[in-house]
This record gives C-alpha cells, structure tokens and sequence, in this order.
C-alpha cells in the first residue's frame, strides 16, 4: 500500500474515532441529564395530582369505603368534566377510573399497580406505546382501611426525539469532517511523499548508469536531509567511477605501451635466431644477426629488471629509512655509470639524509643517466647538493636538447619518451623517470623539473638531513 | 619490379625486414619515420610499403592516407594484437595487418599474398629449367607446368630461395609443416623423394650430412 494512502486512512480512523467517542459521551450525558429532569418534573406533577385527590377525598368526608370508592368516581368525573389530567386509578386491581394518552396494555397498569399495592412503594415504568414513549408513575393511596393505586402519564417522547436528532446531525457533521480529513491528509502527503517520488526515479537512474543524477530537493526537514545525504553519495559513486575509469585508461595505456616494448625486441630476436638456424650462415650475416640478438636481450633484460623494481616499489608502503652518506650515493651512481667523463659531481660532501641508499643510487644514476642522454657532443651534466635549514637540494643539471613544455608533465608516465628514436639510440626504455618518482615518493619528495628546449634541463628534489643526535 | 618500402623506426627490425625480404628476391627502401616516408611515397613509386603503426612524429594509421591515392598496397606492422586495432587498421584501407613479434617466414607469406592479390611484384624465382612464380603459385619446367601437392609446393619453395645453401632438416619441417618434427619422422624424406622424381632433380636436390637438403645453384 503506499505511505500516502496509509498515512490518509490512518488519519480518517483517528478522526473517526475521537469523533464518535467525544459525540457519544456528550449526547449520553446530554441525554442523561434531560431524562433526570424529565423524571424529577415527572413525580413533581404526579405528587401534585396525589395531593389534589387527597384533598378532594377530605372535602368530600369519604371515610367508608364505600364512600372512598364513590368519591373516587366523583374524582375522576370531574377531572373529565374539566379536561385535566391524565390519570389511572386502581382500586382492589381493579380499574376505577382511566383517562391517559397513548394508552399501554392494560395488564401492565394492572401488574404495576398490583406491585405497588403490595410492596408499599411507589414504582415508575417506562413504556412505549404507538409512536411516543411515556413515564408511568404509580404510587399507593391509603385512605382509612382502603387503598388505592394513582398512575399518571408524562410523555417523554421529547427526551428521545432530542436525542435521535443529535445522533443524525452527530452523523452530518462527522461525515463532513471525515471529507475534510481524508482531503487534507492526501494533500499533505502527496507534498511529503513527492520528494521520495524524486528520490526513486534518480535512485533508478543511476543504477540504469546515468551517474550525474541528482535529486536536487532542498527542503528543510529529514527528507530533505536524506536527498542531500543521497546527492553527496552519488557525487561520490560518480567521481569514483570516473577515478576507476581514469585508471582503466592509463592501465590500458601501460599495456599498450609495455607491450610494444616487450614485443620490438622479441619480433629482433626471433627474426634473427630464425635467419641462423635456417642454414650454417656466413660470416656477415652471422655478426648481424648474434649482434641484433644480444642488443635485444640486453634491453628487454633492462626493462624487466627495471619493470620488477617499479612493480616492487608500488606495493611497497612506506620504505624505512636510515641516514645515508650523500657522498657514498654518489659514489655508488657514479661506478654504476661506469665513470662518465660529462658528469660533473659535487665535491666532499659529509651531508648525511634520511633514505635508503640502494634506492637513492639508483635514482641518482637514472637522473644522471638521463641528463647524459640529452646532450650533445660538448654538453656537461652537473650535479649539486646544497644545505637549506633541514633539507638537501639536490640538483642535477644539463645543457642538453631540453624537454617540451607540453611533455614535462607526462615524462613520469612509464614508457613515455620524449624523443623515441633518440632514448632508442642510448638504450633508453622509458620506464626509468617513472622509477624515479616513484622512489621520490617513496622519500618523502617529488621530482621537479624545469627545462627550456635547446638550453637543458634541471631536475631537483629534497631529502632531509640526519643529524648527528638522531644516528 | 620496383622495390618494397620498409617503414619501421627499430632499426634492428628494419635492418631484420630487408634481409629477409632480399634473401627472398625483393629489392627494398627503408624510411625510419612518417615524414620520411611521405617524402619517399611522393618521390617513388613501391610494390607495397610495410608500414609500422608506432612511428615517431606522424604515426601508420595517419600516414595510410598518404600511401592509398597512389594505390600502393599497405601491411602494417604493429605490436598491438587488440581486435579493435586490427579492425581499425583493416578499415583504414590496409591489405593485411601483422602483429609483433613475427617469424620471417610468415612475414613472407603476408607479402607475397597482398601482392598475389594485387597483382603486383611477381618475383619469379628460376633455378635451372625450373620457375616458380609465388605469386600466381605456379611451377613450370621446360615452360610445362608441373604439378605439386600444397606441401610439395612449400618445401620446393623454401628449396628455390635459398639456392646452393645447406638448409636444416628442422627449419625446413617447421617451415612447412608449421609444427617441430616429431622424432624419426620419414615425411620430409617422403617429400624430398617426390620432388625429385616430379622435377627429375634426383642429382639437384642434394642430401648434406648432419645437416639437411640443399639445392644446387648460385647462392643470391
């Protein structure tokens, strides 16, 4: 069933009860209140007409009964005569007089005159008869040695039909205030409910992939608060899949690239290995060919060895640093360069900085490396290390063929290369700068870089100092 | 016969391209990126141009543009085996497309059967009375055209273009069979016997000793 519905039905079932509960405690006290005052008014009258008789029965010296009796017939003839009163009179349970309006079965009257004569009480019956309802008051007449029993009549009908009216206007009104409910209650929450309308149709939208919808509701209350809530969310879910789908594209492009390196120096290989096993090959072919091959093995042995550090270092977290002689880092990048003559490196330093000196070699060997590859025949690469507050710069400069504005951004990604047949040539396979950062990273710093095209290029970046007291 | 354009900025596989595309007959150029090549396109005229997709400067799938005008049919070259890329390079006008890393031999194959369909370059190879076209796969002796079963034909064309070497039992199965030899195998023996009887060449298919066949002749 849905919420407004409910909400609407549970609403016209509280109104109808608070209703007919307040209306039946009012009208019963309404009523009850009027039928005391009837009853009261009722033996008021009935008392009135008693004492009347007793009067009359004086006057008349009735002291027999045989006088009792005719003054009883006096009685009630002259109260003909005069139009007054409606009465019964019983005498020995037998009828002596009767004149009353919306006359009941006799035998009633009789049964409750009998009762009264008997227990010596006055007693009060309800009957209905024909269209109206009337209050029977019966009381004992002791007179001397003779009795006899007074019923009057006192029509209540009025009592009732008062009632009967405000139970059909009761009626009236609480059908009215139902309507008004039942209207009410579906407009409000047609309002409550439309937000979670909105709230639906983008749930489903999203989920069928459209990832930029939004509910947009800014109410104020707590559906609001939830469609703001669902907004952020969805924001989130959003930029996530955008962040996944980036990194689909670059691992795509990883790929792409990765395979065109691996697969260059596999096609030389396998060409070559099959030129020489065809046939005993002459000398010639036979130079090209295990030249060809032994270069190809070199680099693809290079790249993998290089591709495993990398892979090995993106796993890792965080590396755990000592200090390390800067002067020893230098060293190491130096021998493994095999001693370049370009190179020009900084002098004595007793510098010592928190990392980890296998890393740092190999990213100061691939940073020189690099520099070395650009220049031209005169050119010079030249690196300093210099102490600023609890930080060594460390830079290494060249004044080689410079990078493209344009390509300094990407020069990190792996197997991006500036100049492809240039990196070729110095056996350059493109995975080294993004060694290089990831090792910055690792440390704590990133590599920055400035270049003009034709002038060089500088590369910096930060390692902090050990101190003495920390060793 | 004009020469086939070898555009590749591997040196090595560029270096690799023509000499197996010489050994088999063909003249060739080589151009070491796409501007190069457009200027060579546009100076000369190629029977087909084998054409890297990754090229320094102006990539294969832009240069293709260039090369279909003149009609030349194009095979590229490339190291992405993705459906997606060979679907491209094929839509892009391209006769055949070959992935790296590739055996000389089928990069052989790939080029004599663009041509085949193109009508162009036939490279007939002649030893003695004997002329193979490859390209139209014909054999004749004495201009009387003989005829060979399909393996027949391969081995007898391994044979004719590698005149007066020592060619290894091995490479030859594998060639033309496509699988390495299982043990003590007579089928290349069986073949090599046909051959000679169909080409009456029983002197001219020699047998050499720990090696394999060779077929008597001028080394190119």
């Amino acid at each position: 069933m849905k919420l407004s519905v409910k909400f609407t039905l549970s609403m016209i079932l509280m109104i109808t009860l608070v209703l007919s509960v307040g209306g039946v405690i009012f009208m019963a006290g309404d009523f009850n209140q009027n039928y005391d005052n009837m009853v009261e008014l009722s033996y008021q009258q009935h008392n009135a007409q008693l004492s009347q008789l007793q009067l009359f029965l004086k006057d008349m010296e009735a002291d027999t009964p045989a006088q009792f009796h005719a003054a009883l017939y006096q009685y009630g003839n002259s109260l003909d005569q005069y139009g007054g009163g409606s009465l019964a009179i019983f005498m020995d349970g037998a009828l002596a007089y009767l004149n009353l309006e919306n006359q009941p079965d006799d035998s009633a009257l009789a049964e409750l005159a009998r009762v009264v004569q008997e227990e010596q009480v006055s007693a009060l019956n309800l009957e209905q008869a024909g269209e109206g309802v009337s209050l029977y008051i019966c009381s004992n007449l002791q007179w001397g040695e003779s009795a006899a029993q007074l019923i009057t009549a006192h029509d209540f009908t009025s009592v009732y039909t008062r009632r009967d009216n405000q139970v059909s206007w009761f009626a009236r009104i609480q059908l009215a205030a139902l309507a008004v409910t039942a209207l009410a209650a579906g407009v409000v929450s047609g309002a409550l409910t439309a937000p979670l309308k909105k709230l639906t149709a983008t749930a489903t939208a999203i989920a069928m992939g459209d990832y930029s919808a939004r509910t947009q509701v800014e109410s104020q209350d707590e559906i609001g608060s939830l469609s703001q809530s669902f907004d952020t969310m969805a924001q989130a879910v959003e930029n996530q899949i955008q962040e996944l789908n980036l990194s689909v594209t670059q691992r795509d492009d990883f790929i792409a690239a990765f395979t065109h390196e691996i697969k260059t120096p596999m096609t030389g290989i396998i060409g070559y290995a099959d030129i020489l096993r065809e046939s005993p090959p002459d000398p010639k072919t036979l130079h090209t060919a295990s030249e060809a091959i032994y270069h190809d093995a070199r680099r693809l042995e290079q790249l993998s060895q290089k591709l495993l550090l990398l892979l090995g270092l993106n796993r890792e977290e965080e590396l755990e640093l000592r200090p390390v002689s800067l002067a020893k880092v230098f060293r190491g990048a130096r021998e493994a360069l095999g001693n370049p003559s370009q190179v020009e490196w900084p002098k004595g330093t007793e510098l010592r900085v928190w990392g980890d000196e296998i890393l740092l070699v190999d990213l100061v060997q691939n940073l020189v490396q690099n520099g070395i590859r650009s220049l031209e025949e005169e050119g010079r690469v030249e690196v300093t290390a210099e102490l600023q507050e609890d930080l060594v710069l460390i830079q290494i400069t060249d004044n080689g063929c410079g990078i493209p504005e344009d390509q300094l951004e990407r020069i990190t990604e792996p197997f991006y290369m500036v100049d492809k047949s240039r990196a070729r040539r110095m056996n350059g396979s493109g995975v080294g700068l993004a060694l290089c950062a990831r090792i910055a990273q690792l440390h704590g710093t990133q590599l920055s870089y400035q270049s003009q095209v034709g002038e060089g290029t500088q590369c910096s970046f930060t390692l902090e100092v050990a101190h003495e007291e920390d060793q | 016969m004009k020469p086939i354009l070898i555009v590749e900025d591997e040196p090595n596989i560029r270096n690799l391209i023509a000499l197996t595309l010489r050994r088999a007959g063909y003249a060739t150029s080589q151009a070491a990126d796409g501007i190069q090549a457009a200027d060579m396109i546009e100076e000369n005229q190629y029977d087909l141009v084998l054409l890297d997709v990754m090229l320094p400067g102006v990539d294969g799938f832009e240069l293709i543009d260039y090369i279909l005008p003149t009609g030349t049919p194009v095979i590229f070259l490339t190291a992405k085996a993705g459906v997606n890329d060979r679907v491209k390079g094929l839509r892009l006008g391209a006769d055949d497309y070959i992935v790296k890393p590739f055996e000389p031999a089928e990069l052989l194959a790939r080029v004599e059967s663009v041509l085949r369909r193109a009508g162009r370059g036939s490279t007939v190879l002649r030893v003695g009375d004997v002329e193979m076209d490859p390209v139209a796969l014909v054999v004749t002796k004495n201009g009387e055209p003989v005829h060979l079963k399909p393996m027949e034909y391969n081995l007898l064309a391994q044979l004719m273009r590698n005149p007066g070497v020592a060619l290894y039992r091995s490479v030859l199965y594998e060639r033309v069979w496509g699988s390495e030899p299982e043990e003590d195998t007579r089928t290349l023996d069986i073949h090599i016997q046909r051959l000679r009887k169909k080409l009456d060449w029983a002197d001219t298919i020699e047998t050499v000793r720990g090696v394999g066949y060779r077929l008597k002749g001028d080394p190119k």
